[in-house]
């Protein structure tokens, strides 16, 4: 959802005072997003569809407290973060998500996302790559190189330094490279 | 300090320092495209699957979801605490005559002719005899606070001096119950 047009702000006001019609046009715009931040805070499909609903419904809750001054994207981003930290901090979760880096067995020759995108494999392997990560890591990739934050966004969502971010993002790229660099196609588009 | 005083090793710091102000700064912001080749690649990828990930179905909330999930308290919990506050209301108002009553009837009868005191002239400033003067009234007692006696399940047990009031509470409802 793009915070800066009026018709999204104009959409969020209906939502806040309660339009049944604008609170299903804004479920359905942004549960998939929100559903994607899960996943890549939390790098575990069943978990990111569990606590994405429930971002859902807390954003639905607070969205009258929202501050004006602050973006959109940044405020959703920041309340996502928190539950998924909170889930994180289950020390069953944690477990389970750090743990399942390890079974993680990349192919020869990692499939085309376009080619594949509903599959399971690729869903898989992203996770398992995610997962390979440190929560912070992930937490600064995710919202830097996946969902497009700059520097000093994400470090107001992490409450962490600029400093922090850049080094942050430069282990979670060196790991990555490291865990999927062997198993990419050559025309895996190295600068596309 | 004077420029003698300068330890020899102040000259290579200086040296030092003059060589790192020379330096190129580092860069505010470590763009992906200043990464190597299988870095963006890697990351690329990352993106595109992230970006093409499957989002399993969700059904938006009702409204009548959304505005319970806005409710400060649950439901079951007002509902809980609105009973209570009309128990104490109901408490004080039949609790209090009942207790004027109770005084009034421990104060001694007068006899027949014998004015009710708030309607009997004033005497005069003199001060009757000791042994004249009527019994000293016992002052009643403060009115105590109604208080919670018992809480269970199905009911809530209120008391306020002899007065004792039960509530009983039914089953909450599919309605009290709190969305997630």
């Amino acid at each position: 959802m793009d915070e800066t047009s009026t018709d999204a702000s104009g959409l969020l006001h209906a939502v806040a005072h309660g339009d049944p019609e604008a609170i299903d046009r804004w479920f359905r715009a942004e549960h998939p997003q929100v559903y994607r931040l899960c996943a890549g805070f939390l790098a575990d499909a069943a978990e990111a569809e569990d606590i994405a609903q429930d971002a859902m419904l807390k954003l639905l809750d607070t969205l009258p407290r929202w501050d004006r001054r602050r973006p959109w994207r940044s405020w959703r981003n920041t309340l996502v973060l928190n539950l998924c930290r909170d889930r994180l901090r289950r020390a069953a979760s944690r477990a389970g998500a750090e743990s399942a880096a390890a079974p993680l067995c990349l192919p020869s020759a990692l499939p085309s996302p376009e080619e594949a995108a509903q599959a399971a494999e690729v869903r898989a392997l992203l996770l398992g790559a995610l997962a390979a990560l440190s929560p912070r890591e992930r937490e600064a990739f995710v919202l830097h190189d996946l969902e497009g934050a700059d520097a000093a966004e994400t470090a107001l969502a992490l409450g962490i330094g600029e400093s922090s971010v850049r080094s942050l993002l430069s282990l979670a790229r060196r790991r990555l490279r490291t865990l999927l660099g062997p198993h990419l196609a050559p025309s895996g588009g190295a600068d596309a | 300090m004077s420029p003698g005083d300068r330890d020899p090793q102040d000259e290579w710091l200086d040296a030092l320092r003059e060589t790192w102000r020379q330096g190129p700064a580092p860069a505010p912001d470590r763009a992906l495209a200043d990464e190597d080749a299988t870095t963006r690649a890697a990351v690329r990828w990352v993106r595109d699957a992230w970006l093409a990930l499957p989002v399993p179905a969700a059904q938006p909330p009702r409204v009548s979801e959304g505005v319970a999930a806005r409710a400060p308290l649950a439901p079951v919990e007002r509902l809980r605490w609105r009973r209570l506050a009309v128990a104490a209301a109901l408490l004080v108002a039949l609790g209090v005559p009942l207790l004027v009553l109770a005084t009034r009837r421990a104060v001694p009868s007068r006899p027949p002719d014998g004015a009710p005191v708030a309607d009997a002239p004033r005497p005069a400033p003199q001060r009757a005899p000791e042994p004249a003067a009527p019994p000293a009234l016992p002052a009643p007692e403060p009115l105590p606070a109604p208080q919670v006696a018992a809480v269970d399940a199905d009911h809530l047990e209120l008391r306020s001096g002899p007065v004792h009031l039960y509530l009983i509470t039914a089953s909450p409802s599919s309605n009290d119950e709190v969305p997630r």
